[in-house]
């Protein structure tokens, strides 16, 4: 993917930058919300990253120029505030994410790949992942010929985990699209609920686990079973 | 000293006020003698006029009649008389005076004029003595002068005693007015010094001290002033204890991050030390638990920094009707897990659609930070209920969260909900001692009241206790038509 890192403190930059650039991502950098706004209007980019507050132009006020030239781009807001509102007034200028600092690299990264891809995905009602299939409008599951039956909460993780196949999921996106809890609430619920989940997808012997862990980041909906 | 003190007196308002009014009064006295003066003299020389005129008419007569020589007679003649009431004195053309017996004076004048004039006393004979004559004078014809003059000397002691009556009470009214102004500004003097020493104390550090009062420190019943230190002295209250607030949490930041920082230390060294040994899995392991304990300390300030900001805040920027039902359901879903690891039983009484005006996020972290509370703080395979209720009377909806844990003592409900305070009883479970100090500060910017009370025959109750207009608020239509 190719994405714009707009930042104005060089240590995050580079952290940023480099960090991307490892997981096969084409990064370029804007010191300052002019030259940010001037490349973001210039190049198509996958994603932007947006620092919230930026010397000159600060980060909701490019948020909003760029939308209002009508670039649909999904925007990744980094911020050190995480006051009440910040996060509501972020996504009301146009943001698609919000994410404080300071942050895991797995999380940001994670979170840059679901809006890097997210545009093909988020109308579908007909969701198919492997041998996996979901109608949403129906609310139906099943897994090759069988039906699984789903708890409407069940329902909604797997939704979200079958919108992002083969992404890194992490545990705060879930609770957050999942559960709409915008704080971390110290308990199991997450891995309790994908223990669950799994144990209803993965029932035969000879079916693969469908959801991954992945160590210090999160899940993985698997998009092709694993042989064996 | 002294000095100073007059001037801080002559300063005061009351002082001021005082002198003003004096003034004030002094000039309605001024207009009320003039009055009685204009009054009471303009009566009496019309008095004294309406003979002169008489006797002028009569005069007159007698010239028409007998000319100079009949007036001069006639004149005579009423000198004479022992007790005549008027005094003539009649002047050819050329200056010589014909007849009369008041004496000449140059400034006599054709017309009304009072003049003072030197006649012979009464009491003795060779003394003389100047009294006021009201003085008419008339030319008669191109023949002589004749000036009739009337003895005015009641109407002197008239103005006199007028005059004097009003000097003496203007001189009285003002020595009082000034006495009295000094002594109600010192009395005011006095009451102010009393509490600008009071406070140059306090400003010195002794934060203790209050201002002095006749009723009472805190009392409201006395004068402007009573209530005037009371009101301070509650403000100083209130001021004391964010100040000791702020020092108890500077200190708690200090002593809590302390202990995870000097953990991250230890685990620190021990990386280096198994990666100078093996560069291998214990390396791992050990910068895992750092970076954990990094994230835990990261937790605790953005805790620290929320609470902040919801208290210095009161945004209700976020605040929309929030369907309290629904999200005590929530929470509850997510907690369940945690209960059930704890073999603890969870049960709710959740009515439907319970609906109040809030920070839909906010509510929901209170709400989690209590029901986590009674989790974590209670012992395995207890028993924990979470009641929403409908409000009733002056009251909004209530949430009552019961566990029959450990509970908290009396005597330390209160402080819970200070910021890094723990029971010692629960200091050995995780937890960074912010979560009811979040829980009071949501509250309030809901205007919601918590209750920390017991839940017979133990355990812990929380009720939370929305105010009702909160809810009137949510239940009108112009609320929910600003919130969509």
């Amino acid at each position: 993917m190719k994405i714009l890192v707009i930042e104005d403190d060089d240590d995050t930059a580079n952290y940023v930058v480099q960090g991307l650039t490892q997981q096969g991502h084409v990064v370029d950098r804007a010191p300052n919300g002019r030259d940010g706004l001037f490349l973001a209007a210039g190049e198509t980019y996958d994603v932007l990253i947006v620092d919230r507050m930026l010397p000159g132009l600060d980060g909701l006020a490019i948020v909003k120029t760029i939308r209002g030239a009508g670039v649909k781009t999904p925007i990744l807001f980094l911020t050190a505030l995480d006051g009440i509102d910040d996060r509501v007034e972020g996504l009301e200028a146009g943001g698609d994410d919000y994410l404080v600092k300071p942050f895991a690299f797995a999380e940001l990264a994670a979170r840059v790949n679901a809006l890097g891809r997210r545009p093909a995905l988020a109308a579908n009602t007909v969701l198919r992942v492997g041998d996996l299939q979901m109608d949403v409008s129906r609310r139906s599951v099943g897994r090759g010929d069988r039906l699984i039956d789903l708890q409407p909460r069940e329902f909604r993780l797997l939704e979200y985990l079958m919108r992002h196949p083969g992404q890194v999921v992490t545990r705060t996106m879930l609770l957050e699209h999942v559960w709409d809890f915008h704080f971390d609430p110290h308990t199991t619920v997450v891995e309790t609920h994908i223990s669950r989940l799994r144990s209803k997808l993965d029932q035969t012997d000879n079916e693969t686990s469908l959801i991954e862990t992945v160590r210090g980041a999160g899940y993985r909906l698997r998009e092709t079973p694993a042989l064996g | 000293m002294k000095r100073q003190r007059w001037a801080d007196l002559v300063r005061t308002t009351s002082f001021r006020l005082a002198l003003l009014y004096a003034l004030l009064f002094g000039g309605s006295a001024v207009v009320v003698f003039a009055v009685i003066y204009w009054a009471a003299t303009g009566a009496m020389s019309d008095q004294l006029d309406a003979g002169l005129d008489a006797e002028r008419a009569a005069l007159e007569e007698r010239y028409r009649a007998g000319g100079i020589g009949a007036v001069a007679s006639a004149i005579t003649e009423r000198v004479a008389q022992p007790a005549h009431p008027l005094r003539y004195l009649l002047e050819d053309v050329s200056g010589q005076v014909v007849a009369g017996d008041l004496p000449y004076s140059p400034s006599l004048q054709v017309g009304r004029s009072e003049i003072e004039i030197a006649i012979a006393a009464s009491t003795g004979d060779f003394d003389q003595e100047h009294r006021l004559f009201r003085i008419l004078g008339i030319p008669l014809r191109n023949d002589a002068f004749l000036f009739l003059g009337q003895d005015a000397h009641a109407l002197e002691e008239l103005r006199e005693f007028v005059f004097g009556a009003f000097g003496w009470g203007a001189g009285a009214t003002l020595v009082l007015a000034v006495l009295g102004s000094i002594a109600m500004s010192s009395g005011v003097l006095r009451r102010v010094e009393a509490i600008n020493r009071a406070s140059e104390r306090i400003m010195a550090g002794d934060l203790d001290r209050r201002l002095p009062t006749t009723t009472g420190d805190r009392s409201r019943n006395g004068d402007e002033f009573d209530r005037l230190a009371a009101n301070l002295n509650i403000m100083l209250d209130r001021i004391e204890l964010l100040v000791q607030g702020l020092r108890q949490v500077s200190t708690d930041i200090a002593h809590d991050l302390r202990t995870p920082l000097g953990r991250l230390r230890r685990t620190l060294e021990a990386a280096r030390d198994g990666a100078a040994v093996d560069v291998g899995s214990a390396g791992a392991t050990s910068i895992d638990q750092a970076i954990e304990e990094v994230d835990a300390l990261l937790a605790t300030f953005g805790a620290l920094l929320r609470i902040a900001q919801i208290e210095a805040g009161a945004s209700h920027r976020g605040f929309g009707p929030v369907d309290l039902s629904a999200v005590l359901e929530s929470v509850l879903e997510v907690y369940a897990p945690a209960a059930e690891a704890k073999q603890q039983r969870l049960t709710r009484r959740i009515p439907a659609g319970i609906v109040v005006p809030g920070d839909r996020a906010l509510l929901t972290q209170m709400l989690a930070n209590l029901v986590e509370n009674a989790i974590q703080h209670s012992y395995s395979s207890a028993h924990i209920d979470v009641a929403l209720r409908v409000g009733g009377g002056l009251e909004g909806p209530r949430v009552t969260i019961s566990d029959d844990g450990p509970g908290i003592p009396e005597a330390q409900r209160d402080k819970v909900f200070r910021r890094f305070y723990r029971l010692d009883t629960s200091r050995s479970t995780s937890g960074n001692g912010l979560g009811l100090a979040l829980v009071a500060a949501v509250a309030d910017l809901h205007h919601a009241k918590v209750r920390l009370c017991g839940n017979p025959p133990r355990g812990l109750r929380v009720v939370l206790i929305f105010s009702d207009a909160t809810v009137a608020a949510a239940g009108s239509a112009e609320f929910q038509g600003g919130a969509l």
